[in-house]
């Protein structure tokens, strides 16, 4: 721009000033709706729930007592994530409702809500089997979980090898036996199974352990020590109430007063190692736990639990799915299905305490 | 800068019309905008509480259902019945609302199921009323059972969203209220913002409308004052402004132009009158000599008149002739003495006066005449040739041996009238031609100082033609005559 020098200051001024007029007018304008924009869509972001929604095909139902213990809630999450890979949302029942219904309230929940599958930790009784037998009826597969119900319409069985793991149980406690009293005297085995035990899982499981004792003390393996088994059952259809068992047969007025006692739950487990470190009993009666939770694995780590049965929790979870899944498209499953099984005692558990460093 | 430029070319009323619009609509977008936003987040407060109105409406609803067949099974009243099945329309409608997806929400989920389980509850419900009607009391009675049983179900499922939904909502609605809150903060500052940047925008756009007129009214003003001595002012728009900033130079201009002019022209009347004045003045003194050498003219003539008759009687004709003469001299002087005469006149004065002389002097002086007779009716100021040949007798002849001669020449040249007079006398030198020419010539002290000097003949000739040199007088030296060229327009 060639301004003409003719000494009149203001006009030259005025033509600087005026320049960027226009363009200041339109970044003006392009500046502010823009922020406004940007400030409105960023608030509505803020305010928008960002949990986005998925829509599944399929919807199974988890029905499992002690829904909160850690092996529960590992074979649940494993089921979840079996389904979540085929569009299928595993839920555990219990979990929606605020009310705490029995099992057999929750089938029939399950059943009103006509779900596409029931995955459900059953026994023998005759209102099980009535109930499975209503769910099929309705068209809805049931897989029992870890405890079976033979006798019902379910399409399969996802579960533990029982009477292996009462082998591997008999086999620690006669292991453990020798270093209980002294030779000659009789130690003494509690069992802690459920009270209504119908179910012929626990039942195995306890031969096994009979068997496998009976055997070694036939071969005096015990040091000949004699093992004296005895099934305790503990009421667990109650809030609290295994805790409250387990605490009156250690130390209750009419405690057998056990050496051994062999939980068969992961609530058992951690409640019988609190009453032995709270009544000081450590090394005086030795635990053999169920599940491979941080806390008992802690607990084996610092002898204060003698060995514990680990279940592969995933393979459970996710065969149940897998079960389903296969049913509702071939119309039939295989019938029985078994979870591996390990001992985790003080020798081994480093190995498994590595796998959970954050949680231990 | 093509804003800029369109800037430029639209007309002030147009800029001032944008200018408001600009700022309105800026506002008017921003508040819309803001508006929406807050409107957005009401709603999102009334939808808050909104599913756990629907979820209370449809407890209440089942529970009429379940009453109403109560009711039937008790009484079997067919009042109640026709009850029951308004409620249970009234139900289906309402769940028929509830999601049916299989969805990754808790929520959206749990109203899956409640839809399920309430298809199902109509489902028993129906059997039972069925059953009842057909009074089959076994079969009723396990239907309504299993009715009561999932009614029992639906209400602690509906009781458990509506619970979550309602802690879900108070969150909800805690954090939409801090979002309102930071909403309003931010819009409030946008606003401001908005607006000083309007009012910004709006005073540099009024200013750059209004500089140029600032500047016109300065301009117009210094003008006003009379100093019409400016620049011309930049044109900066297009617009109005513009319009008259370009008349503004125009007349600046053309008033400049003007007075340029009329100050020409008064100088040039200013020069006329004082040529005239000069001239009068110049008359008026070569008059003033005649009067005070011609006492009484009239007198003089009547007394030569008187002669002349006398010498006619007395048959003395040459006195006659020379006395009529003489009379025809002064007449000519006191008659034309201020007027503009012709060549032929002054010609014959100058006759006159050489007769004159030579009957005073005895014939001493020759005359000779080459006269162009078509340029002698030419004008020009009286009094010229006489003081001329009166000089060339008193300075040339009279001082010199021997024979005198003037001779008069009139003769055209081109559009030039040329007269001449010469002498054959003693001549002058360059620097009394000089002297004479520039008017410093010292009159003589020992001349008789009766007649007009030279210097005012010479002047009242440029006044008369104009010319600076309408004379030019020529001496080839000493005794070698003097020629007078007298120049005058056709």
């Amino acid at each position: 721009m060639n301004e003409k020098k003719n000494g009149n200051e203001t006009k030259t001024d005025a033509t600087k000033s005026r320049i960027p007029t226009g363009v200041i007018v339109t970044v003006f304008f392009l500046v502010t709706v823009t922020a406004i924009v940007v400030i409105f869509f960023n608030f509505l972001i803020s305010v928008d729930d960002p949990e986005s929604e998925k829509i599944y095909d399929k919807y199974y139902v988890m029905i499992v007592p002690e829904q909160d213990s850690s092996f529960w809630s590992e074979v649940y999450e494993s089921a979840r994530k079996a389904g979540e890979d085929r569009s299928v949302y595993v839920e555990q029942l219990g979990r929606s409702i605020l009310r705490r219904y029995s099992r057999e309230d929750q089938i029939r929940i399950a059943v009103a809500e006509s779900v596409d599958g029931i995955i459900v930790t059953a026994d023998e009784s005759e209102e099980m089997r009535e109930l499975i037998g209503l769910a099929t009826e309705s068209r809805i597969p049931v897989v029992t979980l870890v405890s079976d119900c033979p006798s019902s319409d379910r399409c399969s069985f996802v579960g533990i090898n029982n009477y292996n793991i009462g082998r591997e149980y008999g086999e620690k406690i006669i292991e453990v036996a020798k270093t209980k009293k002294s030779a000659g005297d009789t130690v003494k085995v509690a069992v802690l199974v459920d009270s209504y035990s119908e179910e012929a899982g626990q039942n195995i499981l306890c031969m096994g352990i009979q068997e496998t004792v009976e055997n070694g003390v036939k071969m005096d393996l015990t040091d000949s020590r004699k093992v004296d088994i005895t099934l305790v059952p503990i009421d667990d259809s109650n809030p609290f109430s295994t805790q409250e068992g387990v605490r009156e047969l250690i130390v209750g007025q009419e405690s057998a007063e056990p050496d051994i006692i062999v939980c068969l739950s992961e609530t058992e487990t951690t409640s019988a190692y609190q009453v032995i470190v709270d009544y000081n009993k450590v090394g005086v009666i030795s635990i053999l736990g169920y599940h491979d939770s941080p806390a008992i694995l802690n607990a084996i780590d610092r002898n204060v639990i003698e060995a514990t049965i680990s279940i592969d929790t995933d393979q459970l979870g996710s065969t149940c799915v897998w079960a389903l899944n296969e049913y509702s498209e071939l119309g039939y499953t295989s019938q029985y299905f078994t979870a591996d099984s390990l001992m985790i005692d003080s020798s081994n558990v480093s190995e498994y305490l590595k796998e959970v460093p954050n949680e231990g | 800068m093509k804003v800029d430029g369109f800037f430029r070319r639209v007309s002030i009323k147009n800029k001032m019309i944008g200018i408001s619009l600009l700022a309105n609509v800026i506002i008017l977008v921003v508040n819309v905008i803001l508006m929406f936003g807050i409107n957005n987040l009401s709603d999102r407060m009334d939808m808050v509480y909104k599913d756990n109105l629907f979820l209370e409406e449809l407890m209440d609803s089942i529970g009429r259902v379940q009453d109403n067949m109560t009711e039937y099974l008790n009484t079997k009243n067919s009042d109640v019945l026709t009850e029951y099945y308004r409620s249970e329309q009234e139900f289906r409608d309402l769940y028929e609302q509830l999601d049916d997806e299989i969805s990754s929400l808790p929520f959206a989920r749990m109203e899956r199921n409640i839809k399920r389980m309430c298809g199902e509850y109509i489902d028993e419900v129906l059997l039972t009323i069925e059953y009842k009607r057909g009074r089959n009391v076994e079969k009723y009675r396990v239907r309504y059972e299993n009715a009561t049983r999932i009614y029992d179900y639906i209400e602690s499922a509906i009781y458990s969203l509506n619970n979550e939904q309602f802690a879900e909502n108070s969150g909800n609605y805690t954090k939409l209220l801090s979002a309102f809150r930071r909403f309003e903060m931010t819009s409030n500052l946008v606003l401001a913002a908005v607006i000083i940047g309007n009012i910004i925008v709006v005073t540099r756009l009024t200013l750059a409308v209004i500089r140029p007129l600032q500047n016109l009214t300065e301009k117009a003003g210094e003008v006003g004052r009379g100093n019409f001595d400016i620049p011309p002012l930049r044109v900066v728009n297009d617009d109005e402004v513009g319009v008259v900033t370009e008349a503004f130079n125009q007349m600046t201009v053309s008033i400049r132009d003007y007075i340029d002019r009329l100050r020409e022209s008064s100088a040039a009347e200013r020069r006329l009158r004082e040529n005239e004045l000069l001239m009068q003045a110049h008359l008026k003194e070569a008059q003033l000599k005649y009067l005070q050498a011609q006492i009484n003219p009239h007198f003089l003539f009547n007394t030569l008149n008187a002669g002349a008759q006398l010498a006619m009687m007395e048959g003395a004709d040459k006195t006659n002739g020379y006395i009529e003469h003489v009379a025809n001299f002064f007449r000519y002087n006191v008659k034309k003495g201020a007027e503009i005469v012709t060549i032929r006149e002054e010609v014959e004065l100058i006759d006159n006066y050489i007769y004159i002389l030579n009957v005073r002097f005895s014939g001493d002086i020759k005359y000779e005449k080459k006269l162009d007779e078509s340029v002698l009716d030419t004008p020009m100021p009286s009094m010229i040739l006489q003081p001329i040949v009166e000089n060339c007798v008193n300075h040339g002849i009279r001082e010199m041996l021997g024979e005198g001669c003037i001779k008069l020449e009139v003769c055209r040249i081109d559009d030039i009238v040329v007269v001449s007079i010469s002498d054959n006398g003693k001549g002058l030198s360059q620097e009394t031609i000089n002297d004479i020419l520039n008017g410093s010539l010292k009159p003589d002290p020992k001349s008789s100082g009766g007649g007009i000097g030279l210097d005012n003949v010479i002047a009242r000739l440029r006044l008369y033609t104009g010319e600076s040199d309408p004379v030019s007088i020529t001496s080839e030296g000493e005794g070698k005559g003097t020629r007078f060229d007298i120049y005058l327009d056709v």
